[in-house]
């Protein structure tokens, strides 16, 4: 059978984002062919090149992105070089990793009819496309829905719809379930599973969560360093587990399942954190309305490490955010190192919580990384030596020595979020909040940054991790807190109780899988 | 301003057609610019609030734009006697400060003018979604690019701000003081707000690219196909009564100014 993608010899290299920078190499030599109704997965560490090669097979690279391309592309015959990514993707359905920023209609309909008019589509028919695509990933009834009002995993459903609503023959994804809670990832997978049922689709999808690769795909691709290291069948998995481990890709394994005991609440004397019958209600609200946290009450004891989980919108980060003022109770108490936060500014709770947002861009400004994560530590006051000696250590930790001086906002994205931990770990606060720190970073990176983390921990600094990742819970916390719909449904210390170094959270699963 | 600007409805002037909406809001606009009568402006004014509440606009929304144009209206009102000193009248002089019963009337005039512009667009942008607003302005001649720049523009407005208050959550939990000081102090420490807004701003704008391209915006057609829409628009009775409606005003205004001088 002959190829339908095939690159040669392809190369990329970012032009430099700042005057006098040097082209950062995303790839080299990649040689790959791919046969008509394969589904191929791409996985490797953070900044492996991933993401570059989805750019390149949906043609992006060469001609929206800022570098130089070495070898060609082949889709469907032709080269990318001489197909504009209009007419490219009449073969090809480009599906990126943020939801907000590909979705850019006001309504669900208007998404998928975009692709459907500028095709010059019989407007009668159109109608009749959004219906069937939306039926195939499961979306019926929310025709006139605004995109931003779905959840990550509909929001990503529509994407996928949009992106196939003008029938290309080829789907390439950009890890699509990086935003995504575990169900919202199930969803996905559901739906390409689905869609190659019925009809001959090929598929190239770069994913850290391997767990579904495994058995969706018929193909893996290994990517480090920009080069392919492996091309082969699932059982890559099996065969070369030290090897994938190594790279920091994850092992296939289905979620722990959490347990915890019931002794949690043992009042102690000094907490950390005190809630009390906390409720919010978003101002705004419509007024039949569940509010977004629901009677919460619970203590954490100093030197805890809470894993804060749930689904998306169960009240995971409305909850953080009382933690350190940034929202007020509707009714209730919130006290943290005991001060009550109904009356202090954030920027004066600042030097008693730490707070790592999910989204490193919202944070990142400096003109280099130094600055960067010396800024919360110089605004509070600490002195400078302090700063200064502290901030090498953490470059030192994080391996980020060697940007000190580059500006952070041109890193790679694990190392930017790598950059922002550290600015916020800086600042040296008796409790730290972190909004799933480890998303869309490698099992290798994730490792790094977390035990970071632990080490703080274990100084006696009290963590409350938000977190979709139920393996570094497992691995990292000692208390878990899950919420349901904005009530507590699951409070207590961990059953599988102290923490281990075992480097492999996998190997310490002591229940059993779903 | 955390929604949409079109605001989810079925009232008349949503299911208006675009176009006659447009040379409504056009002629509201040049009719609150060119005259210069408070009652003029006060008439304009209270129809365009006439009109939003009979669409069932909710007034929450109608006083989200007072409030956004507040410090506006504030500060003209203040600032234009001290610009203006003429008049014949004079209630009060200090100095070279004259406040005159005339330069008084024109800060009024000059107050309610911006928010009878406001709303003169406002009217268009509340009521017309986003497919209707890029295929009215094509239909009326704007380029398809140029009406779809403008029609995602505004979908991103309120995108927009949240980023610029995720921005400003995570440099407060940083200990930055957002609040207080001097101008001149504020003005710094909203410097890394301004700047990490701007990456996220760039970065998005970069992906919304390429999402419109990959989704085949420009893309090659077969000779003797166009684009299509999937909304078409059609004037019906109602439309053409509402356009004869806005002519008819717009002429009569016009003559009388002709006619009184």
């Amino acid at each position: 059978m002959s190829a339908l993608i095939e690159t040669r010899g392809l190369g990329w290299a970012y032009a430099p984002l700042t005057d006098g920078g040097s082209p950062v190499v995303a790839l080299s030599d990649v040689d790959l062919a791919v046969e008509p109704g394969r589904f191929v997965g791409v996985v490797g560490p953070t900044g492996a090149g991933k993401s570059t090669l989805c750019m390149a097979l949906a043609g992006v690279i060469p001609e929206l992105a800022d570098g130089d391309m070495a070898g060609e592309v082949l889709v469907a015959g032709r080269s990318t070089h001489d197909v504009s990514v209009a007419d490219l993707s009449a073969h090809v359905g480009y599906v990126q990793q943020d939801p907000e920023s590909q979705l850019f209609c006001a309504s669900v309909e208007d998404e998928l009819a975009f692709p459907l008019e500028q095709r010059g589509v019989d407007p009668r028919l159109i109608d009749r496309r959004i219906d069937e695509t939306l039926a195939l990933v499961g979306m019926e009834g929310m025709r006139s829905r605004v995109p931003t009002s779905l959840s990550g995993g509909q929001m990503q459903r529509v994407a996928i719809a949009a992106a196939l609503v003008a029938e290309p023959d080829i789907l390439v994804l950009d890890e699509p379930t990086a935003a995504l809670d575990p169900d919202g990832r199930r969803e996905v997978f559901a739906v390409l599973d689905r869609l190659r049922a019925a009809r001959r689709l090929t598929v190239v999808m770069a994913e850290q969560h391997t767990r579904y690769l495994a058995s969706s795909c018929d193909r893996i691709v290994v990517l480090d360093g920009g080069r392919v290291l492996r091309d082969a069948d699932p059982a890559v998995f099996v065969r070369e587990a030290p090897l994938l481990a190594r790279l920091g890709v994850a092992a296939p394994e289905p979620d722990p399942v959490l347990r915890v005991s019931d002794t949690a609440d043992e009042t102690p004397a000094d907490p950390a954190i005190r809630i009390e019958g906390l409720t919010h209600r978003y101002a705004g609200a419509a007024p039949g309305e569940p509010a977004a946290l629901d009677d919460v009450s619970l203590t954490v004891p100093r030197g805890a490490f809470v894993g804060l989980v749930g689904r998306n919108g169960s009240g995971k980060t409305t909850l953080a955010r009382h933690l350190n003022g940034l929202l007020r109770p509707t009714a209730g108490r919130v006290v943290v190192d005991g001060i009550d936060t109904a009356d202090r500014p954030v920027n004066a709770l600042a030097a008693h919580v730490g707070y790592a947002f999910q989204n490193p861009d919202h944070q990142i400004f400096c003109a280099s990384t130094r600055d960067e994560i010396a800024f919360g530590a110089r605004s509070l006051g600490r002195s400078e030596a302090w700063v200064d000696a502290t901030t090498e250590r953490l470059m030192e930790t994080f391996g980020l020595t060697r940007f000190a001086d580059v500006s952070p906002a041109t890193l790679g994205y694990g190392d930017r979020r790598l950059v922002a931990l550290a600015s916020v770990l800086a600042m040296d606060a008796p409790i730290l909040v972190l909004d799933e720190p480890t998303a869309g970073l490698d099992q290798r990176l994730a490792a790094r940054l977390l035990d970071a983390v632990d080490a703080a921990n274990a100084e006696g600094t009290t963590v409350v991790m938000i977190s979709h990742d139920m393996h570094a819970v497992a691995a990292h916390c000692t208390h878990l807190l899950r919420l349901d719909a904005g009530r507590v449904a699951q409070w207590g210390e961990l059953r599988s109780g102290s923490r281990d170094a075992s480097p492999r959270p996998a190997d310490r699963r002591e229940t059993h899988g779903r | 301003m955390d929604a949409d600007l079109y605001v989810p409805g079925d009232g008349w002037l949503h299911r208006a057609d675009p176009r006659v909406k447009f040379l409504l809001t056009a002629v509201l606009l040049v009719l609150c610019l060119v005259w210069r009568d408070p009652t003029v402006i006060l008439a304009a004014l209270t129809l365009e609030h006439v009109m939003l509440a009979t669409d069932h606009v909710p007034p929450e929304r109608i006083l989200w734009v007072w409030k956004v144009l507040a410090v506006i209206i504030a500060l003209i009102v203040v600032l234009w006697p001290v610009f203006d000193p003429s008049g014949e009248h004079v209630l009060w002089s200090w100095g070279w400060l004259r406040l005159t019963r005339e330069n008084l009337v024109m800060a009024a005039v000059m107050g309610l003018r911006i928010p009878a512009l406001g709303f003169a667009c406002f009217l268009t942008l509340f009521t017309t979604s986003q497919a209707r607003l890029v295929r009215g302005l094509t239909a009326v001649g704007v380029p398809y690019r140029a009406g779809l720049t403008l029609a995602i523009a505004l979908r991103y407005i309120p995108v927009f701000f949240r980023i610029v208050q995720s921005v400003c959550d995570a440099q407060r939990a940083r200990g930055l003081d957002l609040g207080g000081g001097s101008l001149m102090a504020r003005g710094r420490a909203y410097l890394p707000v301004l700047v990490a807004v701007l990456i996220r701003a760039y970065r998005m704008s970069q992906s919304v690219g390429w999402a419109m391209a990959s989704r085949g915006l420009g893309i090659r057609l077969p000779h003797g196909r166009r684009r299509t829409s999937r909304v078409t628009l059609t004037m019906r009775p109602a439309d053409w009564a509402l356009l004869a409606a806005i002519v008819a005003v717009a002429a009569a205004l016009v003559a009388e100014r002709i006619v009184l001088g």
